[in-house]
């Protein structure tokens, strides 16, 4: 019988009790498991863009470029630019590509750069502005999240 | 340059500073190469490097030019400013600013160039450099201003002063070569190189020869040219490097570089010898040039677990005269990287031709007696002739270790133990004292070292 208030008799007890310790197991399941399901989602894809006529790169190339080993593809000049230090693309991206992490790879170049082999790559502050640096210089090479590819961009390498 | 043979009491040398005159001709060679490329592809970067460092020893006498029990910051301390112009992807312009200690006096700071340089790629294996660079010898030959980019608080003095000035004006070329075997990318890069260079010899007279050399630091400009190859290879786990150069040095004011001193008898068992043309004699023995030869091998191995060992050793063989710089000398160095902290420990050594200290010796032991005519003169010009020799004979340990506050700063700290053998070079004696030898130096240093 439905009344409207809470029944005190045992038997109409019983039902809400189980569905308050399902509601809890679910709970404990879902943050429990949270972390595994949600591994890589939101974690940005640095996907290679580069000007028209740059073919497609290998990760040895990509980076061979990136520490300055390789300044052309096949007979082309080339120039590549960086993320902004810190980002979560950048961070992707050398983990990807150079197997390295920031610290290694700001730790190369400042040994690089005072050998006397050259400065590090350009680092440009989005991907909106590496995109018209991609597509205004012949020969640029960049990265930007999977999501903000947009028709007409000549994709290189992904991972 | 490699230290020159003794030269005979050449008068005080006038002090020029020629480099920073060449700056705005590299600077005019990079803007009109600049001016014929696309503005788009151009890009300037600077970059700055440093090491504000502190060191004192147990000793009076000052080692290193300035370390002594009252402390020095003047030893290993060097702000330094890069600038990289990207003129396209193949040509490039670098210059570098530093500010140090003078090479051309004590307790005076100089500014000056270290490098400046054009620099064209013209495909991925092949790179030309022609301006003000640095002579690719030691494993840290082109990065030792940079303490940030290794972990000794200071790199063994025992090698790294076998050559003191290491820059040099002239070309550079390099061929690369990738080697992939068995899944490790290796590099392997022969450049050939060659050039000029000016260099200040530094030489330390407890008397000097008053009026004309007063005692303390005498600074004589020389003249290098020299030419040489250097053998790299890298790979994830180990560094090599390999080099042979050549060089030719010669004296900036036109004398002649003293080879041998004939001995003049005044009586049985009474004489001198002839150091100088000023004294009586049939004259001081003397090439317009003096030859060297210098071999260097060094590695760095990482052995996994965060170890490493480093080894160099050079041989420097001087041809023409048994006065001067002749030496061997090499370091071996263990260290441990533990996340952040990188102790080490190392040993070193240095030591010149035994017929240098012979000459040394012949030169000091029997003065004069104050009763001949002169005697005080031709003492004094023996003394100053025996301490224009460039001989080193010295030994070290050192433990330290380097903590590196962020990737771009590092902190670091050594205890240095250096034990004089029959006399260095690297020790300046103080007036009225015996010749530093057979004793030791207690040496402790701290740095703080960063490169953005």
């Amino acid at each position: 019988m439905h009344h409207g208030f809470p029944c005190p008799c045992p038997a109409a007890a019983a039902p809400r009790r189980w569905r308050r310790a399902r509601r809890l197991a679910t709970g404990l399941a879902l943050a429990l498991l949270w972390p595994a399901l949600t591994a890589g989602a939101g974690e940005p894809v640095p996907v290679l863009i580069a000007s028209p006529g740059v073919p497609r790169l290998d990760t040895a190339t990509v980076a061979r470029l990136y520490t300055g080993r390789a300044i052309e593809i096949a007979g082309q000049p080339v120039t590549v630019a960086n993320a902004a230090p810190g980002s979560a693309l950048r961070q992707r991206f050398l983990a990807v590509y150079l197997k390295q992490d920031e610290d290694a790879y700001r730790a190369y170049w400042t040994v690089r750069r005072h050998v006397g082999k050259g400065a590090p790559p350009r680092e440009l502050a989005s991907s909106a502005e590496l995109i018209d640096w991609v597509q205004h210089h012949p020969g640029a090479i960049g990265y930007v999240d999977a999501t903000e590819l947009r028709p007409g961009l000549n994709v290189v390498a992904r991972p | 340059m490699t230290e020159t043979a003794s030269p005979s009491l050449p008068p005080r040398p006038r002090m020029r500073s020629r480099p920073l005159r060449r700056l705005p001709t590299l600077a005019l060679a990079a803007a009109a190469a600049g001016a014929v490329l696309p503005a788009a592809a151009q890009e300037l970067s600077w970059s700055t490097y440093g090491t504000l460092a502190y060191a004192r020893s147990d000793r009076d006498f000052h080692y290193l030019r300035s370390i002594d029990r009252s402390g020095s910051a003047s030893r290993d301390t060097v702000l330094g400013l890069q600038g990289d112009l990207r003129l396209s992807p193949q040509w490039a312009a670098t210059a570098q600013l530093k500010l140090e200690p003078s090479s051309k006096a004590d307790a005076r700071w100089a500014l000056k160039p270290a490098w400046a340089f054009l620099a064209w790629r013209p495909d991925d294996d092949w790179m030309l450099r022609a301006g003000r660079l640095r002579l690719p010898i030691y494993l840290h030959s082109e990065a030792m201003d940079v303490g940030q980019s290794h972990d000794m608080a200071r790199l063994p003095a025992e090698l790294y002063t076998v050559v003191p000035v290491p820059d040099y004006e002239g070309g550079n070329v390099s061929r690369g070569w990738v080697l992939d075997g068995g899944g490790t990318e290796r590099e392997l890069t022969v450049e050939a190189f060659g050039g000029r260079a000016r260099s200040t010899a530094r030489f330390w007279l407890r008397d000097g020869l008053p009026p004309q050399l007063p005692a303390g630091a005498v600074f004589w400009p020389v003249r290098v040219q020299l030419g040489g190859l250097a053998v790299t290879l890298r790979q994830p786990d180990l560094l090599l490097r390999s080099s042979l150069t050549r060089t030719a040095l010669h004296r900036t004011d036109g004398q002649g570089m003293a080879v041998d001193y004939p001995y003049v008898a005044l009586a049985p068992g009474l004489g001198y010898y002839q150091v100088s043309d000023a004294l009586p004699g049939p004259g001081v023995v003397s090439r317009a040039r003096i030859h060297n030869t210098l071999f260097s091998i060094g590695a760095e191995w990482s052995l996994g677990q965060g170890w490493r060992v480093t080894g160099e050793f050079v041989r420097d063989v001087q041809h023409d005269t048994v006065f001067g710089a002749d030496a061997t000398a090499g370091y071996l160095a263990l260290f441990r990287q533990l996340d952040r902290l990188t102790p080490y420990v190392s040993v070193a050594r240095r030591s010149s031709r035994q017929a240098g200290f012979d000459w040394h010796q012949r030169l000091l032991a029997n003065p004069l007696p104050a009763s001949v005519p002169g005697a005080a003169t031709i003492n004094a010009a023996q003394r100053v002739a025996a301490e224009t020799h460039w001989l080193t004979d010295q030994a070290s340990v050192a433990l330290g270790a380097a903590y590196a506050l962020t990737p771009a700063v590092k902190l670091k700290a050594e205890w240095l133990h250096t034990r004089i053998g029959q006399l260095s070079q690297l020790v300046d004696t103080p007036p009225g004292a015996q010749t530093p030898g057979r004793t030791c130096v207690n040496v402790w240093s701290v740095n703080l070292n960063y490169a953005f």
